[in-house]
């Protein structure tokens, strides 16, 4: 146990909704394993993939129907005070929106200031002392941030108070959830290059949730695709990037556009698409991709596939079956 | 007859030019703390489309480049005003200046069409798809329901839809589909010219690629233009054959897509293209410090130099001009003014 950070064990969530309690698993038998060693893990998909509803699960906002999530070989689902604070300390959340991180009508500091207090139970001393060297880590400074209204920062500096705040209790593992998507294209870097930064100096884990392929590609180590409430692939990034297996990563990754005209031919060429209708998909019996799946067999209508393990990359896909 | 044929040719290159934007300036009238004051989004802006490209506007938000595609169109309502500059359409082999026309309802559609940002919420719900495009088609052709419905039953199956979704209301289709309704009716009547905000930015990216390449074909199909406005530069690179690039209400560079890709003149432009990651390529990148100004009070001289890393002492001071390097190549810069 002692060399896994986190582990998801076919978590399950169901969402209900309409009249007759109509049912949808935005999160379906999703298996994760992290070992207990400095990385950024992206999760990836598009909207809709459950990749959101995944993240607030290792949070511990919502409880699984099915399954459970293990930090440290610790049920954090059944964690109770003492033990919830240290959970709290332990893994901290970065989120995608900055403005609506922030209470607009309170000062940034005092996020800061009882973060330091109550969670991280810094002394009162010291609490000053150690939110500036946590914003001088984001490249700010304490006098920019003192007796200032979010409004008054830009997005790309309170996005960093952010992350400033999360480090204070000195995590272990930081879930930043699209923490770059609401930001301008050459503002993206410098903070995911924080991130970078983070895990080589100070050994945080992340866990990194997007839809922007390309920082997901930059920064991490392992990623994670995930597809209508299924993670389809999984393993390291520089595999599942350059040698999908799936056939779903492999039209995502054909689709996203490449910064560089000299892939514009490739590009277009690209597979045509067909639409289909999303809830179907989500009460599949089969494969959930199989509507627009090119290599679809008679098998892929009628059975969920499972995991198979090839060359160090878990793909659920039938055609990768031994 | 050697001038003649100069004559000719030069008509040909303007004729060729079928939307030109000169000298345009305009901004917000709005009131801050009870004062009034003016946002200056868009600012001496000056360039032309071509027939038959496809022309990116790229830049940051904030930089003004939807407020210049709502100027282009001539959608200029308050608080948006716009101070001095031409938007010259030319087709049929006249000219006109789209903001001197006073019924601009004459070219809109027809001869100039937009996607607004967003546009896959501007359909209205209480009407089926089917309705929005025969109020289209009966409003700018002279045909009754009937018949209305039959054009726009061939028209969508042309474009790749299902006839079907005629039937459907808007809030049946997914937003992909939504958008390429909206798509496929400003496309309807042929216009000359396509502006489009954003048109993939709250789609994902499968979608996006579909929704793209419909913009595509339907661009090669007319020989029309179109102007792309997005901050994506993956779909800059991949969509579009020249680009201007803005930022803080100014254009500070023009060129082809692949030379702009390659061989970026202007610092922020450098900028802006060394900071995309790639896939495949995990070399360190290096975003822009800072952030862009407010457009209230904008930086005097070059509205970059607070955060130019070649900022000199003119650029402080003196706006710098727009100087063509090369065939089509425009930049806005002082590192290339030879003194």
């Amino acid at each position: 146990m002692s060399n896994t950070l986190l582990e998801v064990k076919n978590v399950v969530k169901i969402f209900r909704y309409g009249l007759f309690g109509f049912e949808f698993r935005a999160v379906d038998e999703v298996s994760l394993s992290l070992e207990d060693k400095p990385f950024i893990f992206t999760v990836a998909g598009e909207s809709g993939s459950g990749k959101t509803t995944l993240a607030r699960i290792i949070l511990g906002v919502h409880v699984p129907e099915y399954g459970e999530v293990l930090y440290r070989g610790r049920d954090i689902h059944r964690l109770k005070g003492e033990d919830l604070v240290w959970f709290r300390k332990e893994v901290q959340a970065v989120f995608q929106d900055p403005y609506a991180t922030f209470n607009p009508l309170k000062k940034v500091y005092s996020y800061l200031y009882e973060t330091a207090k109550n969670v991280a139970r810094i002394n009162e001393s010291e609490i000053e002392n150690h939110i500036e060297e946590v914003l001088k880590r984001v490249g700010l400074s304490l006098e920019k941030v003192k007796g200032k209204y979010p409004s008054e920062f830009s997005g790309g500096e309170l996005q960093r108070v952010s992350i400033a705040r999360a480090l204070i209790t000195k995590p272990r593992l930081i879930l930043a959830d699209e923490p770059v998507s609401m930001l301008d294209a050459s503002l993206r870097v410098t903070i995911v290059n924080l991130f970078k930064e983070f895990r080589d100096d100070l050994k945080i884990s992340f866990i990194y949730i997007t839809h922007d392929l390309s920082t997901a590609y930059y920064i991490s180590d392992y990623v994670a695709i995930m597809y209508r409430g299924w993670v389809v692939e999984q393993g390291p990034v520089d595999k599942v990037f350059i040698e999908p297996l799936h056939p779903y990563t492999q039209t995502l990754l054909l689709s996203a556009p490449v910064p560089d005209p000299r892939w514009k031919e490739k590009w277009l060429k690209a597979i045509k698409l067909t639409a289909t209708i999303e809830e179907k998909e989500f009460l599949a019996r089969g494969c959930k991709y199989v509507a627009r799946c090119p290599h679809a067999m008679k098998k892929c209508f009628e059975q969920v596939p499972p995991e198979f393990t090839v060359n160090g990359v878990k793909v659920k896909c039938w055609l990768y079956e031994r | 007859m050697a001038k003649r044929e100069i004559v000719d040719r030069e008509t040909s290159i303007m004729l060729d030019r079928v939307l030109e934007a000169i000298d345009l300036t305009g901004g917000y009238s709005i009131t801050v703390n009870d004062t009034p004051a003016y946002v200056d989004a868009v600012s001496n802006v000056s360039f032309y489309a071509r027939n038959n490209e496809v022309l990116g506007i790229a830049g940051e938000s904030g930089c003004g480049k939807s407020t210049l595609l709502k100027i282009l169109y001539g959608f200029t309502r308050a608080p948006l005003v716009v101070k001095k500059g031409k938007v010259v359409l030319r087709a049929n082999e006249q000219s006109i200046d789209i903001l001197a026309v006073k019924d601009r309802t004459s070219v809109w559609w027809k001869y100039i069409s937009y996607i607004p940002q967003n546009s896959m919420n501007v359909l209205n719900p209480l009407q089926r798809i089917r309705d929005h495009f025969i109020e289209t088609i009966s409003t700018h052709m002279n045909v009754d329901r009937d018949e209305a419905y039959n054009i726009a039953r061939d028209y969508v199956e042309n474009v790749g839809l299902s006839k079907e979704v005629l039937n459907a209301y808007p809030h049946q289709l997914s937003g992909g589909m939504r958008q390429r309704i909206v798509i496929a009716l400003a496309l309807m009547l042929r216009p000359r010219v396509v502006l489009a905000d954003e048109p993939t930015t709250a789609v994902d990216v499968v979608v996006q690629r579909g929704v793209l390449q419909m913009l595509l074909d339907k661009q090669r199909e007319l020989k029309n233009t179109l102007i792309v406005v997005t901050h994506d530069m993956g779909v800059q690179a991949m969509v579009t054959n020249r680009i201007l690039i803005m930022y803080a209400g100014k254009g500070v560079e023009l060129g082809a897509t692949n030379d702009t890709f390659e061989n970026p003149l202007h610092p922020y432009t450098k900028a802006l293209i060394e900071s995309l990651p790639r896939i495949g390529d995990k070399t360190l990148r290096k975003g822009l410090a800072g952030h862009p100004p407010d457009l209230i009070n904008p930086p005097p001289g070059c509205r970059f130099h607070p955060r130019c890393p070649y900022a000199m002492d003119v650029c402080r001071r003196e706006e710098p001009p727009i100087i063509e390097i090369d065939k089509e190549k425009f930049v806005s810069c002082w590192l290339y003014v030879k003194r």
